[in-house]
């Protein structure tokens, strides 16, 4: 192939040069249009619930999109009604759910990837088992356990932060992936200068784990503020008790949606836009971890 | 023990080790003679009570009229339609306990503890008299004889006054018949036998150890659990041994033995409630509750289990102790044990926190909803007011069988069989076209000579954000009846009525798999672009000399790669996808109605419906079916397990896991 393309005239190979220029562009044009196509089709759903959100005209579903009369009434409406409750609910499990979430599950990847011990290996293999139960099951006991301590209804959110926090180490796949490309050289090094393993830990493993902190935190955070199904079941219709998403699941059945339409959409936007500027300033640290989790299963 | 081990012991022993075999055996016949001594002259012996019965019968088949108790003011008391055993025995019956406060301070007795000891009965059969039978019980037979005649009379003078109680015209007079003492106290007490055979168990396990331990305080620490270790002053292990011997004691002897004694009934003690008197308060005596014994059984099973253990490593330490000292090395102060937490034994601290949260919040809950398969735990049967017991395999049994109580007239099997392929499609779908399309997008960004690749993917990315219920409760709503999508086709003109994409059964089946599209595709873009990122250039370079076309080259060297990187990721995606509960539910809630499929307690299938959700429906509907749940739950973890498991051992990437360090 080569002694062909060297014992050709530089004529046709000019030629031939230029069509592929010209197909890449054809089919770069292609791509762009597909590209903003996308582009517009992802964003077209927050761009309308924003503008909905300025819907001051009436408040049920309408057949249009552009507001006829803007103001801020859905958002002003939003302040006296349990709205901010449900924030304040949410954004408190959010932060101790991320703290102590992210302690736990750093605490076992780390083990799970720098230490060998007997239990090691069968200790993977219950997890991997325990992951395939339906965790819905789980639900109704965890709710009857939180009743006895008082830690449903109107208390739902430290009862919330003690079951995601708890079951959180079995999401160490991840951030074990990361500290298995930590070269244990490292730990070796600071071994025979006379570290423990704690020191090993806090002054060699931790400084160089910053990425994998982030991407913890971050998707710890942002856990609580998705999560409908067992905050419903714990706050058992006590408004006092909610958070964000079984507020606002509510307000759209089929009783309130007239009423409250416009206002789901005005929150919607305020839960969104703080953990969204959140993350997108955060995004590199997220993107790294979910490729390298994807890569090590 | 090795051999090793026994040989440099052996010496020591004054006499040989079948002596010390044979003194345990003596040790434990004593342990059980005291038992059995204990039982039956020094632990107060229990009885069961003496039960003194009054039957009134009432000649009035008109039991309507029976409601009209007058209260001491002469209001009626509003029982006029109560059920007749609420009407005619309960209500007078409160009336007459209150009125007898002296007879109740007598005896130390509160209202509900009274009512808990005075059973009434009546014949659902007999329509011309009226018989109640009311049997006081207490252990003193003087006092159940004292109580249940003033009771009588009582309720005698309550029933035949006929200013407190008018009714219509009654032909003969109420009849009261004392039958006096029909039941004496039978010891029911601690069961000698059994606790015998218990202490036979345990002294056999404790003695038996100390028959092979040698040296005085190695033997002792079978009993006082840490004095191997404290006598040879390592005070804070064996302090800790000894305070885990403590506390496990405290518990079996203050709970642990009465669940277990519960644990294979699940309760017999009924609650109950007694009826409302003109205004009065509902008094309820709370009997057992099966959701309890079983969750506290479970846990004291663990808790024994975690006491054997830890017997097992005292005993193992000990040894330890004893060899270091034979050695004539130093041991370990508390100090350096503190430190090798940090060090040698960091792991132990680390996963302490983890594994107990796991144990106690994912798998504790595990076990419990497996044994829930065994019983009729639902909302009738909610283990306060209707206790539970165990089923045996009933549940399995009747699988086959199982027919809807609602408006269904498919079996459980036909429709979870129905259920179980939309969900295996379901996930083959949203697992694969998320993967190609976003794969797609991926090296669409990614392709030589496109601007603004960063642009594109914080879009795609900035939708990550977003917590799905927000977005996909929104785009549900766009796709409703009314919604924005019907609207706009609707004035574009180009549908007449509108499309029904949560309606009809394959059209919300297929949005939901769009949307899903739309919701996966960001994060598989993620995924990939980094993959496809690390493909080596020069595999590409060599393909196009060799005149491979774009096709080729993407079956021949990117989807083998990277079906090769993410196949464990495929596979949990998949796996995941079948429990994906968020989707399915925010987006349609399992609709629309599955016509004519099984329904339990009105809650009838989807036809969107995953199994997870469908298991949710059940739960939480009217009747609460948690056996049926948890029968599901089961089920569909073997089906999960069963793919995993074949597709896992044949993968290729499944590589050793040390490769990168």
């Amino acid at each position: 192939m080569s002694n062909i393309a060297n014992t050709a005239s530089s004529q046709p190979k000019m030629k031939k040069h230029m069509g592929l220029k010209a197909s890449r562009t054809v089919g770069n044009t292609l791509i762009y249009i597909l590209l903003i196509t996308i582009s517009i089709i992802w964003l077209i759903p927050f761009v309308f619930i924003v503008l909905q959100s300025f819907r001051v005209e009436s408040t049920h579903q309408v057949g249009y999109v552009v507001p006829q009369v803007w103001g801020f009434k859905n958002y002003a409406d939003l302040f006296s009604s349990n709205f901010v409750k449900w924030y304040v609910n949410t954004f408190v499990t959010a932060l101790f759910t991320c703290i102590l979430q992210t302690l736990i599950v750093l605490c076992m990847s780390y083990t799970l990837s720098r230490f060998r011990f007997k239990m090691r290996k069968p200790l993977m293999k219950i997890m991997l088992i325990l992951g395939l139960f339906p965790g819905m099951l789980s639900m109704i006991i965890l709710y009857r356990v939180l009743k006895d301590l008082g830690l449903t209804q109107a208390n739902a959110v430290p009862g919330l932060i003690l079951v995601y926090v708890a079951s959180s180490g079995m999401g160490y796949y991840v951030s074990k992936g990361f500290f298995d490309t930590i070269p244990k050289s490292l730990d070796e090094a600071a071994r025979i200068d006379g570290a423990t393993r704690a020191q090993v830990l806090y002054k060699i493993i931790l400084p160089l784990s910053k990425p994998i902190v982030i991407y913890t935190l971050l998707t710890a955070f942002m856990g609580p503020w998705g999560d409908y199904v067992f905050a419903a079941y714990v706050s058992n219709n006590t408004s006092a008790g909610m958070n964000v998403a079984v507020g606002l699941y509510n307000w759209l059945s089929q009783d309130q949606i007239n009423k409250k339409y416009t206002m789901f959409c005005a929150g919607g936007v305020l839960v969104a836009v703080p953990v969204t500027v959140l993350f997108m300033c955060l995004q590199r640290y997220y993107v790294e971890g979910v490729t390298g989790g994807a890569v090590k299963g | 023990m090795t051999n090793q081990e026994r040989g440099t012991q052996a010496p020591k022993r004054k006499l040989p080790l079948i002596a010390h075999i044979l003194l345990a055996q003596v040790a434990v016949v004593l342990c059980c003679l005291l038992t059995w001594y204990l039982c039956e002259n020094v632990v107060q012996k229990e009885y069961s009570d003496a039960t003194y019965r009054t039957e009134v019968e009432m000649i009035d088949n008109n039991y309507n009229a029976m409601g009209y108790l007058k209260d001491a003011d002469g209001k009626i008391a509003a029982l006029q339609y109560a059920p007749v055993s609420d009407a005619i025995t309960k209500a007078p019956l409160y009336q007459a306990v209150v009125d007898e406060m002296d007879l109740l301070n007598q005896h130390n007795l509160t209202v509900g503890r009274l009512i808990d000891r005075v059973k009434w009965g009546y014949d659902e059969a007999d329509t011309t008299g009226r018989t109640i039978t009311i049997d006081v019980s207490f252990s003193d037979p003087a006092v159940a004889e004292e109580i249940g005649n003033k009771l009588a009379e009582k309720l005698n003078s309550i029933l035949t006054d006929k200013s407190k109680f008018p009714g219509p015209p009654i032909n003969q007079p109420n009849r009261i018949e004392h039958y006096g003492l029909i039941q004496n106290p039978v010891r029911t007490g601690p069961n000698t036998l059994v606790w015998v055979i218990i202490a036979g168990i345990i002294a056999e396990g404790v003695f038996l150890t100390m028959a092979f331990q040698t040296g005085w305080k190695n033997k002792l620490t079978c009993i006082i659990m840490g004095f191997a270790n404290l006598s040879r002053g390592q005070v804070l292990r064996g302090l800790l041994f000894f305070l885990f011997e403590v506390v496990a004691i405290g518990y079996m002897v203050g709970w642990g033995v009465g669940w277990l004694q519960k644990l294979p009934t699940l309760g017999t003690v009924k609650t109950e409630h007694y009826a409302l008197v003109a205004g009065g308060q509902e008094i309820v005596s709370y009997g057992d509750d099966s959701f309890k014994i079983l969750l506290y059984g479970v846990l004291t099973i663990f808790f024994i289990l975690a006491v054997i253990y830890t017997y097992y490593q005292n005993v193992k330490q000990g040894r330890l102790a004893q060899k270091i000292e034979e050695a004539g090395k130093r041991l370990k102060s508390g100090r350096e044990d503190l430190r090798s937490l940090v060090d040698d034994q960091f792991h132990k601290t680390l996963l302490a926190l983890p594994v107990a949260g796991i144990t106690v919040f994912t798998i504790m809950p595990i076990i419990f909803m497996v044994l829930i398969a065994f019983t009729n735990y639902s909302g009738t049967f909610d283990g306060k007011e209707n206790l539970f017991h165990w089923v045996g395999l009933d549940n399995f049994n009747q699988l086959l069988t199982w027919t809807s109580n609602g408006s269904g007239n498919k079996t459980f099997m036909a429709t979870f069989g129905e259920i179980l392929a939309w969900t295996l499609m379901w996930a083959f779908f949203a697992t694969f076209t998320n993967y190609f399309l976003g794969m797609f997008v991926a090296m669409a960004i990614n392709k030589k000579g496109i601007k603004g690749k960063k642009l594109f993917r914080t879009i795609l990315v900035m939708t990550i954000a977003i917590p799905q219920f927000i977005s996909l409760l929104y785009v549900s709503k766009m796709f409703d009846k009314n919604g924005i999508v019907n609207s706009f086709l609707m004035n574009m003109g180009w549908i007449e009525r509108a499309l029904p994409f949560w309606e009809d059964a394959t059209w919300a089946r297929f949005t939901v798999i769009i949307i899903n599209i739309w919701i996966g595709i960001p994060y598989l873009m993620l995924i990939t672009t980094g993959i496809l990122m690390n493909i080596p250039a020069d595999l590409y370079e060599s393909a196009r000399i060799d005149g491979a076309n774009p096709w080729q080259q993407y079956t021949r060297i990117t989807l083998p790669y990277m079906l090769f990187v993410t196949g464990p990721y495929l596979l949990t995606s998949f796996t995941g996808n079948m429990n994906n509960f968020n989707v399915i539910y925010l987006l349609t809630g399992g609709g629309p109605t599955k016509l004519g499929a099984y329904s339990a307690g009105g809650v009838s299938a989807g036809n969107t419906d995953l199994l997870i959700t469908w298991l949710f429906k059940i739960t939480i509907g009217g009747d609460h079916l948690y056996y049926q749940a948890s029968v599901i739950g089961i089920l569909v973890f073997l089906v999960v397990a069963l793919i995993t498991l074949l597709v896992y051992s044949r993968l290729p990437s499944n590589k050793n896991e040390e490769d990168f360090q």
